[in-house]
């Protein structure tokens, strides 16, 4: 059903997503829309969690097929739990990102999913990385030339003290960043991050900053709406926060 | 300790009445046979020496190393079957890099530890094969974990030690390091102390000429195991040899000489058992550790 070639657009349910991780001062905040759609048309739910919890402190933010995102997460959380009992210690956010990465870039051919891991280990404190597995590579500026491409990426935002998160965008690849954003939301949005997010920023600074940025995105990209999920991640736990949509800052064309 | 174990101790997956596996016995045997090795932990580090014996004039110096790399932080110096632990070097490589592809950090030493140990152990499970005869010390530095260090053995176990010893002189080699305060001292400072046990427990009379080989890892070398530098080598041996010349000259020495005479002691001296170590070399039948016992021991 689903034919999965070069600018065909994603079928089946997808998620067209805005999904971001930002470190700040002692933790990390990773959040995304909440709406899931078939092939830009139809929204087939307005309240999808898209951040998903792959460890005690290490959450990944789901983009692309929502199957396959969720497939993805479901086994990295199996290896992962394994891990860390082998390990005898909880796993470090590398090694949660590496995981995405392994059945990302593994499954390239199969997956349309990316992610952003971010969360917080005892050696590194707050972190943030991105990983992509797709075989489509590129995504964001292809999806910047044409309209019909809704390349996502699943960032799995995870938090570490030196405050890096990782992003395994589409293909496999595994990159560590301060801030990272993904999804087909994120491109409208590259000029307010790049702006705005400064290192280093305080708690509420930083969520005011991601409250905004998803706003922005989902004011703007008709496959991103709904509420916007925020999880902040810090050494001593774990805080979901929930902005309904009525609640999300408005801004001057609203 | 030591005795034949007639009928029972033709394979490894043979228990004894009294519920020893010989066969592994005997592999701690040959280590036992093999020249000492010795690591200790300190506070910011881990320090390796090996007594290797240079059983010929015409060896290139530097060859048949004890001493390997696994991965840019791990140490292994071995003890026992050259052969066998070079096996056993590779598989832990194989662990240490696999667990890097997967998981993208270095692999911590306790873990590495188990798996080599496990891998051990399974050779210690059936008749077809024979236990791995060597024991190894793995030693690592990380920033935030700091050093560790472990001990493998030919049954499959594995500890954590500050410090330890394998090998023909290890009694010896344990007293001295016992005597060491190592969790206050520097890994430069444990050089000295480490060349200077080997030269201790190193027999003249039985074994002449040897070759030091000494590694470390630890903050000094920023987390990497490299052999010790030109300079911090001569400066280890100087000290080992001055403190060798004072000892010489004190009464207590004496008593230690016999000491070690009697631990390094092959043949069966009057008065002790035939079952000591020696008398494997005329069992003709069974041990099939007792061929090993001429070859490839260093």
């Amino acid at each position: 059903m689903e034919k999965r070639s070069v600018d065909s657009r994603v079928r089946g349910v997808s998620t067209g997503t805005t999904i971001l991780a930002a470190t700040f001062d002692g933790g990390v905040v990773i959040g995304s829309d909440s709406r899931a759609s078939i092939g830009g048309e139809y929204v087939s739910s307005k309240t999808i969690n898209k951040v998903v919890q792959v460890h005690d402190q290490i959450f990944c933010c789901m983009a692309g097929s929502l199957a396959d995102a969720q497939a993805v997460t479901k086994a990295a959380k199996f290896h992962l739990s394994f891990h860390s009992v082998q390990m005898e210690t909880p796993p470090l956010v590398i090694a949660a990102a590496s995981v995405l990465q392994e059945l990302c870039y593994n499954n390239k051919e199969e997956l349309q999913a990316g992610f952003i891991t971010a969360g917080w280990d005892r050696k590194k404190g707050p972190q943030v990385g991105a990983g992509r597995g797709d075989s489509h590579t590129g995504s964001r500026d292809t999806a910047v030339q044409s309209n019909s491409t809704y390349w996502r990426v699943a960032a799995v935002l995870i938090p570490c003290v030196p405050l890096q998160v990782y992003v395994v965008p589409l293909g496999g690849m595994l990159v560590g960043q301060p801030v990272t954003i993904g999804g087909s939301g994120s491109t409208y949005i590259y000029g307010y991050v790049d702006a705005k997010y400064k290192p280093n920023m305080s708690r509420e600074e930083c969520l005011q900053f991601a409250t905004n940025a998803l706003a922005l995105a989902m004011g703007r990209d008709n496959v991103s709406g709904g509420v916007a999920h925020l999880v902040v991640i810090t050494e001593t736990g774990v805080e979901h926060v929930v902005v309904p949509g009525n609640k999300l800052p408005k801004f001057h064309n609203e | 300790m030591s005795s034949i174990g007639t009928g029972y101790d033709l394979s490894a997956s043979t228990f004894s009445p009294d519920g020893r596996v010989f066969q592994v016995e005997y592999a701690m045997k040959a280590v036992e046979n093999s020249s000492t090795a010795i690591a200790i932990r300190c506070k910011d580090g881990v320090v390796f020496g090996v007594e290797k014996l240079v059983l010929s004039k015409l060896y290139e110096q530097g060859s048949n190393k004890r001493i390997f790399n696994i991965d840019r932080h791990v140490g292994m110096a071995v003890a026992g079957l050259l052969a066998d632990a070079r096996s056993l070097s590779e598989v832990a490589r194989d662990e240490a890099s696999s667990f890097r592809s997967s998981y993208g950090h270095d692999i911590p030493l306790k873990h590495l530890s188990d798996r080599v140990a496990m891998y051990v152990h399974a050779y210690t499970l059936y008749s077809a094969v024979r236990p791995f005869g060597c024991s190894f010390i793995l030693g690592s530095y990380d920033k935030d974990d700091g050093p560790q260090l472990y001990m493998v053995d030919p049954s499959g176990i594995s500890h954590g030690y500050w410090g330890c010893a394998i090998g023909k002189a290890k009694q010896a080699a344990k007293t001295e390091i016992e005597k060491l305060q190592m969790k206050e001292m520097t890994c430069r400072e444990l050089v000295k102390e480490v060349a200077k046990i080997i030269y201790i427990v190193h027999d003249e009379v039985k074994d002449k000429a040897f070759e030091l080989e000494l590694s470390w890892v630890g903050e000094v070398t920023n987390g990497r195991h490299q052999l010790i530098p030109e300079e911090v080598r001569q400066e280890a041996e100087k000290y080992a040899k001055d403190s060798l010349e004072e000892e010489d000259d004190s009464d207590e020495d004496n008593m230690r000489w016999h000491v070690s005479q009697r631990l390094h002691s092959t043949a069966p001296a009057a008065g002790e058992s035939p079952t000591e170590r020696g008398a494997f070399r005329d069992k003709p039948q069974g041990t099939m550790l007792s061929l090993q016992f001429n070859h490839g021991i260093v």
